[in-house]
């Protein structure tokens, strides 16, 4: 049964949300490349707890929609996979803290 | 996740995971090691800082070395932002205001050896001039390494300063370098402890997967 659209109203902002930072790990990856310059692969995987492999399908997701940059480089000939934020990851992630917070702050007790 | 202060939550844990392998304690610990054990051995002043000197350089390798071949391999490598930066920089302005404020005291230190003025107590004769640059050198000491620990967030440095102080405090009472050895090693066990820890927390990962392989 759909909902009337007055009673919809304070959820409408929710509508437009982000898809791709909403999602928790994602949500939590960048939330950890927005309080540091840059890290590697395993500072992320460590801190998050996520998986080798679920890390690297979400920092996937996260570079086609262009909010992360990652690198390759060698160090002492180990390889070591940089991460960092860009502006428009930094952008949208603001911008999704801001929608969240008026959705909720909006939602009767 | 949807407030600053979460974010700054976020911030600290990854901070103080920089830490979490001891390695700054090991570090801390072999410097007044160092001091100690040059107040105890009674080497001439060319040995004494040639042993001070070789003291703290196994301490700051511990900590390079360490870093590079124990941490990084497991925890994984991070470069903190301004913030990062600015914390680093406070730090070094509290060491230096630090090391301006043990040179003043020198002088105090210098003459309170001398035992001249006395104060009668239940105990006996206590020699004022000593007490007073005790209570000085050992709040200095606690004062830079609480600062220290302030502008770090390293909460474990808070113990170690109260450890430290009052090493220093006993090392001007009693004119011996061996409270200032068993404090230091207590400082030193305490970052043994944090890296075996450390080093169960943090087993390295397979070789073949050493960045997940994330596939971009």
């Amino acid at each position: 049964m759909a909902v009337p659209e007055a009673e919809n109203e304070d959820l409408q902002p929710l509508a437009g949300i982000d898809r791709v930072i909403h999602e928790p790990a994602r949500l939590m990856v960048l939330a950890y490349l927005s309080v540091v310059e840059s890290a590697d692969f395993l500072f992320i995987q460590r801190q998050t707890g996520l998986t080798g492999g679920n890390l690297s399908s979400h920092l996937t997701r996260l570079e086609g929609a262009g909010y992360v940059t990652i690198r390759k480089e060698f160090v002492d000939r180990i390889p070591r996979t940089l991460l960092r934020i860009t502006r428009k990851g930094r952008d949208a992630f603001r911008s999704y803290q801001r929608t969240m917070l008026q959705v909720l702050n909006d939602l009767p007790e | 996740m949807t407030t600053t202060a979460d974010l700054k939550d976020f911030e600290r844990r990854a901070w103080r995971s920089v830490f979490a392998d001891g390695l700054w304690d090991i570090a801390l610990g072999c410097v007044f090691l160092g001091t100690g054990l040059t107040m105890s051995l009674s080497l001439s002043r060319g040995w004494g800082y040639l042993f001070y000197a070789a003291i703290v350089a196994l301490g700051i390798a511990a900590l390079l070395i360490g870093k590079r071949r124990i941490t990084i391999p497991r925890l994984g490598w991070v470069r903190f932002g301004p913030k990062g930066q600015k914390r680093r920089r406070n730090v070094i302005i509290v060491l230096a205001v630090g090391l301006i404020l043990t040179a003043a005291l020198i002088p105090l230190t210098v003459l309170a050896r001398s035992n001249l003025p006395r104060v009668h107590g239940p105990a006996g004769t206590l020699p004022v001039l000593r007490i007073l640059s005790s209570l000085a050198v050992s709040a200095l000491v606690w004062a830079v390494l609480s600062v220290m620990a302030a502008f770090w967030e390293f909460p474990r440095l808070y113990a170690h300063a109260l450890i430290i102080a009052g090493s220093f405090f006993a090392v001007e009472m009693l004119s011996r370098g061996w409270p200032l050895i068993a404090g230091s090693a207590i400082v030193l066990a305490i970052g043994v402890g944090s890296l075996i820890r450390f080093l169960k927390a943090y087993p390295k990962p397979a070789p073949e997967a050493p960045d997940g392989g994330s596939g971009s």
